[in-house]
């Protein structure tokens, strides 16, 4: 596994689209402090409180980005027909299957970490600083990256499994968006179809536990640790049963 | 009794109706270079998919080294393969890719890149990327893939589509050469039949699907040699005139009064003087040669239906 593991590392660094897709994302939050930087040199007043708490507005992203992640890692494999060496070498399927997603867990965390460092270091750097105001921003989003990151692995286990499923790339992308954003509107509105009948209940459940609509309500129930436990616990039952279903898939793919 | 390298057991695949292989039992002894023989769509592809585990059987089964079920994955650690179009990740290097494949195998040593890519005359593609490469350079990169973990089985399909004059030749001998010093066995097919015919030595033709015959060159060689085909009005007599006149047995009588004559072939004045002076009439006299590629055509000639 970890030859394996160390190998599709070495494929997603050498590639310029890794790095080109970093840079731009990075050029795209320094863009965003410099704009306030620059209000703030014409009288305006943008402090690292106002600064950091975009990173919570910002949090939904964090889904979109696992279609970013896993098209850096799965590199169509399958449009380009690569998958076959692995498969005609005797790696078992459920290596390969579990090996790209630890990558794309991998370089997802170390996207996160970079990108939100990088952007609370410039804000850090060119906003006012309130000492009181920023170390309770800071727990905010602290507690909202906690909640979020779970639920950001489960939806990563979805995307993963329909790029294995799935042999087009866009396809892949589109069921995975169906999932985790179409889904929840879905309940919601089905929910209020229903009405006060027994079934509402259970739908009601079920939206308030889907991963996109958990992280949109973070922000406002932060420190409820209850609510991080549950993040969790979804992210959790996310990853197994995509994960699960993505293997079971794999395992009797065809491959070109 | 040599060691099977690779045995199928009835295999069969089937998409929807079609059965693009339909109970296939083929054995590929240690040290051969098999040759799969067939029309598109003869099911020589879709035999090596299922080899490699590209694709599930949907009956029968495969033995690699003596092993089935979940120790085949084991078994395909000792094989390389070359199946249809040779496939890497367009944004990396020659040299990128094959590094990829050797750290994801857990090949020792860097230096086996730098030895496959010299085998295979790739050393200096630099900073190309696959995306530009070549079709005969995708080969040869292929073929660098099945080679880097110095297999005891290659399995190639069409591996000289692509190739150049000169390249097919340095093919063909590293073949022979593998073969010979690395007693690497081989299966391989392809639609070039002067080209197969140059480096195996066993063959097995399929046709919609089906094993028609397995045959070993030696054999082959003998049924398409070259002879005289006389057609006369008196084999027996014939016979007996070859071997006492001619002073030569090496012929067949075959039947319809058709002598097979493998000797005298530059003399077949002396051959009809000598039938005709002794009585026999000679109705028609041919030479006729066969090679695999004739051989191909008339067994699927005659299993048509």
């Amino acid at each position: 596994m970890m030859s394996y593991i160390r190998a599709e590392f070495y494929k997603v660094f050498r590639r310029t689209y890794t790095w080109a897709a970093l840079l731009v994302l990075l050029a795209l939050e320094g863009l965003l402090v410099a704009g306030w930087a620059f209000t703030n040199a014409n009288g305006n007043h943008v402090d690292f409180y106002t600064g950091a708490g975009m990173l919570l507005a910002m949090l939904s992203l964090g889904f979109y980005a696992t279609l970013l992640t896993c098209d850096m890692v799965f590199a169509d494999q399958y449009k380009n027909g690569t998958m076959k060496n692995e498969v005609a070498f005797g790696l078992p399927r459920s290596r390969i299957y579990l090996g790209k997603f630890v990558v794309e867990l991998a370089v997802s965390l170390l996207f996160m970490v970079v990108m939100a460092g990088f952007y609370l270091g410039l804000c850090w750097l060119f906003l006012y600083r309130d000492p009181a105001q920023d170390a309770l921003i800071m727990q905010v989003v602290g507690y909202c990256l906690l909640t979020a990151l779970p639920l950001w692995i489960g939806v990563l286990a979805c995307t993963c499994a329909f790029y294995f499923l799935v042999r087009s790339n866009l396809w892949a992308c589109l069921a995975s968006l169906c999932i985790f954003m179409i889904l929840p509107t879905a309940i919601g509105v089905a929910g209020l179809i229903v009405g006060d009948t027994g079934l509402r209940p259970v739908l009601d459940f079920l939206y308030q536990h889907m991963p996109t609509i958990m992280v949109e309500t973070a922000p406002q129930i932060a420190g409820d640790w209850a609510t991080c436990g549950q993040a969790w616990i979804v992210g959790a039952i996310w990853l197994a049963v995509f994960t699960a279903v993505g293997l079971a898939g794999f395992r009797k793919k065809e491959i070109q | 009794m040599s060691e099977n390298v690779l045995v199928t057991h009835g295999l069969s695949r089937a998409y929807g109706h079609s059965k693009a292989l339909d109970g296939v039992s083929v054995a590929v002894r240690k040290g051969e270079i098999y040759g799969l023989v067939g029309r598109n769509g003869a099911g020589k592809t879709t035999l090596m998919r299922l080899v490699t585990g590209q694709s599930a059987p949907t009956a029968g089964s495969v033995e690699l080294f003596g092993q089935t079920g979940r120790e085949l994955l084991q078994a395909r650690r000792r094989t390389g393969a070359m199946i249809e179009t040779p496939s890497f990740a367009p944004f990396l290097t020659a040299r990128e890719n094959l590094e990829y494949y050797r750290l994801q195998r857990g090949i020792p040593g860097k230096q086996a890149v730098d030895e496959v890519l010299e085998l295979v005359d790739l050393r200096e593609t630099g900073k190309k990327k696959f995306k530009t490469f070549s079709l005969g350079m995708k080969q040869r990169l292929g073929l660098a893939l099945a080679l880097m973990n110095h297999p005891d089985f290659l399995i190639l399909d069409e591996p000289i589509n692509g190739l150049d004059p000169e390249g097919v030749a340095e093919f063909r001998s590293l073949l022979r050469r593998l073969n010979r010093e690395r007693e690497t066995t081989i299966l391989i097919s392809s639609h070039i039949l002067t080209e197969l015919s140059s480096v195996a030595t066993c063959y097995g033709f399929l046709e919609q699907g089906q094993l028609l015959e397995e045959i070993t060159a030696q054999t082959l060689h003998d049924k398409c040699r070259t002879c005289l085909r006389l057609s006369v009005d008196d084999a027996p007599r014939a016979a007996m005139l070859l071997q006492t006149r001619l002073g030569t047995d090496n012929f067949q009588v075959l039947p319809g009064s058709v002598i097979e004559l493998y000797d005298c072939l530059d003399r077949p004045q002396e051959v009809s003087g000598t039938l005709a002076s002794g009585g026999v009439a000679i109705l028609g006299m041919e030479q006729k040669s066969a090679d695999l590629e004739a051989y191909f055509l008339n067994l699927i000639g005659g299993g048509r239906k």
